[in-house]
């Protein structure tokens, strides 16, 4: 075998370097230009200091150590962490239960697609939607509440110990209809002999779901959970839209923070410093995940 | 030989590029007469004064005929973010809206971005229309204007539904000025028995709490103290009043009570403006924290007719006027990469002539003039509350935000207030951090 060619893993096909260059042409100029150059720049830009136009003036490490020692900085992190990890294990596990309730019977169908519904809406409108929808007396939620009794001054989005959690409400029920497909996929690949096996056995729909189900399924909730870790973490639109960062801070996510730091306060050397620990966390996030999913698929 | 041919070819081309590019960033020869034939303005405004840009507009193009107008609407949050890098690419406006008391305005100047003005100013006597105090305030570090303020906004206005008033029998306060605090509570107290949200503010809105500081600011510090305030950010200026200073901290006090004593509507924090002026417009809130132009804007949004009237917080130092609250940013500029900055100033002057200075009153539904008009110009034909408002403000003078003169990053204080409401921070504390960053302003300047 020449050392000059490359060779499928588990085949016996050979593919001569040029080509298997050429093929990957594409693919490579695209990862350069849209993720590896903007990467570099922004780990260029962390080092200065610019405010959007003219020549960037290099500082050293200041941005970092600026963020470093800013207390909110710190409080952004666990509130970036909460509202992912709420998010991502409320997506997943409502994806997962709604794809085994609509596995069969009569309103299959049906309820796929209203499941889905909510992944047609642009996310944008569905945030200033329920940010609408959730203020106290001229909301819908509080006018419906209000009609049976229950008050309609819910001030959710105005205090700064619920708001994030009202946020995260709505992004599980803005994002549950993309890994509900996957979920569904996946489940729909189960052989159906093997539910009947465990009816003759005598399992009931809740042990078949927990025993047959979900750990053959695993690998996709192991993809599922780390891909939603991963988007929530980097969740910008939902928190912006709802309420941009407050009140008080109290959602003030480190995507809102970032924008707030280019876009409002043209600090982008700050904003680049604090991409680049984020994109730090992500890949550790991500190595993680890929090690747990790698695991699940084993 | 051949390397070299190769290189020089890449040069032309490049030459070329350049000078193509060139080409397209300035469509106008100096040498020739304006000319509108094949041309196209572009120009930038909020919604509420695209009306009176657009009937400017008609008049440039009867002035000059062929000429197109595009009309860019913007939002406030594109106004202070991303319209920076709109200006400054090759995309950018004829005619930019930028706000001197937002962020773009400062980096724009300092990178030299926008063109001087000086001629559309001399065009209208805008130095003597304007007053000293304004036109000083409109000017760059180098003496020179880069902007027109074509409309004041009065602000940190109480607007109040007369229906509601009247069927709830709450006594109107003379003379627009609510007294006292206790005079306040009385007033919302009886709205929210009544059924009502008291003062619609929106505490999301990133200003609404900010317009209420400026309001009570001036009726708690001397005028001296206040001109420190509006100027010390810059080395120039030394500083005699810290942010930590009573006359300061009992304005954001004030702020706390009016919370605690749940003056704000339910759910203050949680709104951003169009929410608290639908809330208002529909005729659930008796009140609403405003400006000259927030009747107009809550007419457009309510199914029914509402009659408004203006009051005006109680102030901070007893017997003092609580006044609307001058706001002269609303500029516009030419950008460097404008593609027809001649034809642009030629819109700005016929913006700024006094004619149209005084019809833009009821193009624009009620917006005070940027220039001192003679009462001949103020005719027939204005909204009668917005000019109440401003007549009000004639006769009794107005104030200047301190807000709407420092830069953003000072000036922004609603994330501080909505932490002082939640109990995060103290009046104090804020204070303290005003003056860090206002020192950090003044190392910067």
């Amino acid at each position: 075998m020449t050392p000059h060619a490359f060779r499928r893993r588990g085949t016996t096909a050979k593919v001569p370097w040029p080509l298997a260059l050429m093929l990957s042409l594409p693919a490579l100029v695209g990862i350069v230009v849209v993720f590896l150059v903007p990467f570099v720049g922004t780990i260029r830009l962390s080092f200065t200091t610019w405010f959007g136009v003219g020549e960037a003036q290099p500082v050293g490490l200041r941005n970092y150590d600026a963020l470093f020692s800013d207390p909110t900085f710190y409080s952004s992190i666990r509130i970036t962490v909460l509202y992912t990890l709420l998010s991502a294990v409320g997506i997943v596990v409502l994806a997962t239960v709604t794809a085994m309730s609509v596995r069969r019977g009569r309103l299959a169908t049906v309820l796929r697609i209203v499941w889905f519904l909510p992944a047609i809406a642009p996310g944008a409108a569905v945030a200033v939607f329920w940010a609408f929808a959730l203020q106290p007396v001229s909301g819908a939620v509080n006018g419906l509440l209000g009609k049976v009794g229950l008050g309609n001054t819910h001030a959710w989005l105005a205090s700064p110990r619920h708001a994030i959690y009202v946020v995260v409400a709505v992004t599980i029920w803005a994002g549950v209809a993309f890994p509900f497909l996957l979920v569904v996929g996946a489940i729909e690949r189960i052989a159906p002999e093997i539910y009947e096996a465990a009816q003759l056995d005598g399992a009931g729909a809740a042990r078949q779901a927990y025993h047959i189900t979900l750990p053959l399924i695993r690998p996709v909730l192991a993809m599922v959970t780390v891909l939603e870790l991963i988007w929530n973490f980097n969740s910008f639109t939902t928190v912006w839209a709802m309420t941009k960062g407050g009140p008080a801070e109290a959602t003030n996510t480190l995507p809102v923070r970032l924008y707030i730091d280019a876009f409002q306060n043209f600090e982008f050397g700050e904003a680049a410093a604090l991409g680049v620990l984020t994109s730090v966390i992500l890949v550790a996030i991500g190595l993680v995940g890929l090690r747990f999913a790698n695991r699940s698929a084993a | 030989m051949k390397r070299r041919s190769y290189l020089a070819g890449v040069a032309g081309l490049a030459a070329s590029l350049v000078l193509t590019a060139c080409n397209n960033g300035g469509t106008e020869d100096p040498s020739e007469p304006l000319s509108g034939a094949g041309k196209t303005l572009v120009v930038q405004g909020s919604a509420y004064f695209l009306p009176v840009f657009k009937e400017v507009g008609a008049q440039l193009q009867q002035q000059l005929p062929g000429l197109q107008i595009r009309y860019d609407e913007l939002t406030g949050e594109q106004e202070s973010s991303t319209n920076l890098q709109v200006v400054t690419s090759d995309a950018a406006p004829d005619v930019a809206d930028i706000p001197t008391n937002l962020p773009p305005y400062r980096t724009l100047l300092k990178a030299q971005q926008l063109i001087p003005l000086d001629d559309v100013w001399a065009a209208n006597d805008l130095e003597n229309g304007y007053g000293k105090g304004l036109a000083n305030s409109l000017k760059a570090d180098d003496g020179r204007p880069y902007v027109v303020s074509y409309s004041r906004t009065l602000y940190g206005v109480v607007w109040y539904n007369k229906a509601i008033f009247s069927k709830l029998n709450i006594t109107v306060p003379a003379d627009h000025q609510i007294a006292s605090m206790a005079d306040l509570l009385t007033i919302t107290n009886a709205l929210r028995a009544g059924g009502y949200q008291p003062l619609a503010a929106g505490g999301a809105s990133n200003y609404h709490l900010t317009w209420i500081l400026d309001s009570l600011l001036p009726t708690s510090a001397t005028s001296e103290q206040l001109t420190n305030f509006v100027s010390n950010f810059n080395s120039k200026v030394p500083v005699t009043v810290d942010y930590t200073d009573p006359s300061f901290t009992a304005v954001l006090d004030r702020l706390k009570e009016m919370y605690d004593n749940k003056v704000f509507q339910d759910g203050t924090l949680g709104m951003d403006s169009p929410t608290t002026n639908a809330l208002f417009a529909s005729g659930k809130a008796g009140m609403l924290m405003g400006h000259d132009l927030s009747p107009t804007g809550a007419k457009k949004t309510s199914k029914t007719d509402l009659d408004l009237d203006f009051l005006f917080l109680p102030p901070i130092n007893p017997g003092v006027k609580t006044l609307p609250v001058n706001y002269a940013g609303n500029t516009l500029a030419i950008p460097k990469k404008a593609k027809n900055p001649a034809i642009a100033k030629e819109f700005l002057k016929l913006l700024m002539s006094k004619e149209n200075q005084a019809k833009a009153i009821k193009w624009s539904g009620g917006a005070a003039p940027a220039i001192d008009l003679p009462t001949s110009l103020l005719t027939e034909g204005k909204p009668a509350n917005e000019m109440a408002l401003l007549s009000y403000g004639a006769a009794n003078g107005t104030r200047d935000g301190w807000a709407s003169i420092v830069p953003a990053k000072l000036g922004t204080t609603d994330p501080y207030i909505e932490k002082l409401f939640t109990g995060k921070m103290t009046a104090a504390e804020i204070g303290k951090a005003l003056n860090g960053i206002r020192d950090e302003l003044r190392s910067s300047s």
